[in-house]
């Protein structure tokens, strides 16, 4: 574990008290910049940030419905991204994964807003899936 | 070197590396990646015979279907060079394994690949309908 156990334990009574239990994953996804889904493997810095977020939900239950629909978004540019090819092999999961390097750099330079996957609004990720299946399409009709 | 030719390079490897690993002909390979296809496309759309004739006369979607099946290629090399077990099979179980592991993989065409096909489809009808409308009015 990357963190102490105090601050895992505080993790799970405030998922709890959130009823966000069954969204754990995607958000541990979330704030370890979809490295891992494990809340064990969250660093120091992780884990406090996503307590932070926690602490400071008012509305659990719009926040989850908007945390819901914004990973269900991100999930598909990381689906869009594997038939890009922006993948590398994982030994660890035996198959291939989105390769984030490549994806970041990408999102930097090219992503209509400029900014990292994780900083793109629930509003703003449809125009991204957009702009990511227009590349997608021009890429697969030159090949 | 773009995007585009590091995936070509990256395909075309993996594709000789799987022609070397199962010591198969080249047309053994498209033999099986084309069957592959249409085994997907009768099982999923099979009341859509059109539908079907539609896809697969388009290159977008065999270009997206080869994208798909590399990627699962790359997959399979890389089971292989990690020593995995399948390793002491013989060849031609080693070449079921690598069919099933293509027949396993959840393929699913995107809706948004689909969109531009019908719209390919649909700018192609209009031409032909345009054409067949110039001739008639030239007779």
């Amino acid at each position: 574990m990357n963190h102490s156990i105090s601050k895992h334990k505080q993790l799970y009574s405030l998922l709890q008290k959130q009823k966000l239990m069954n969204q754990r994953h995607d958000l541990v996804f979330s704030f370890s910049n979809n490295r891992t889904d494990n809340s064990a493997e969250l660093t120091n810095t992780e884990i406090e940030k996503l307590i932070s977020h926690l602490n400071n939900i008012d509305h659990p239950s719009k926040a989850t419905s908007d945390f819901v629909q914004g990973e269900k978004m991100r999930k598909r540019i990381l689906s869009l991204c594997h038939q890009y090819g922006w993948t590398e092999y994982s030994h660890k999961k035996k198959s291939n994964v989105v390769d984030l390097v490549m994806l970041n750099n990408w999102m930097l330079k090219y992503s209509f807003l400029h900014k990292p996957l994780n900083e793109y609004s629930q509003q703003e990720l449809p125009a991204l899936i957009t702009q990511f299946e227009t590349v997608i399409k021009k890429y697969l009709k030159t090949l | 070197m773009n995007h585009k030719k590091r995936q070509l390079l990256k395909h075309a490897e993996g594709r000789s590396r799987v022609i070397s690993t199962l010591r198969i002909t080249d047309s053994i390979y498209d033999d099986m990646l084309f069957e592959r296809a249409y085994c997907h496309l009768n099982n999923t759309y099979k009341d859509f015979p059109e539908f079907i004739s539609t896809l697969t006369s388009s290159k977008l979607f065999w270009n997206w279907w080869k994208n798909q099946y590399y990627n699962t290629d790359i997959e399979f090399i890389n089971e292989v060079q990690s020593g995995n077990a399948i390793f002491s099979l013989s060849k031609n179980d080693f070449e079921q394994y690598y069919k099933s592991k293509h027949l396993n993989k959840n393929i699913k065409i995107d809706y948004y690949i689909i969109e531009s096909i019908a719209r390919e489809q649909h700018e192609m009808d209009v031409k032909e309908f345009s054409k067949k409308s110039i001739i008639k009015t030239n007779e």
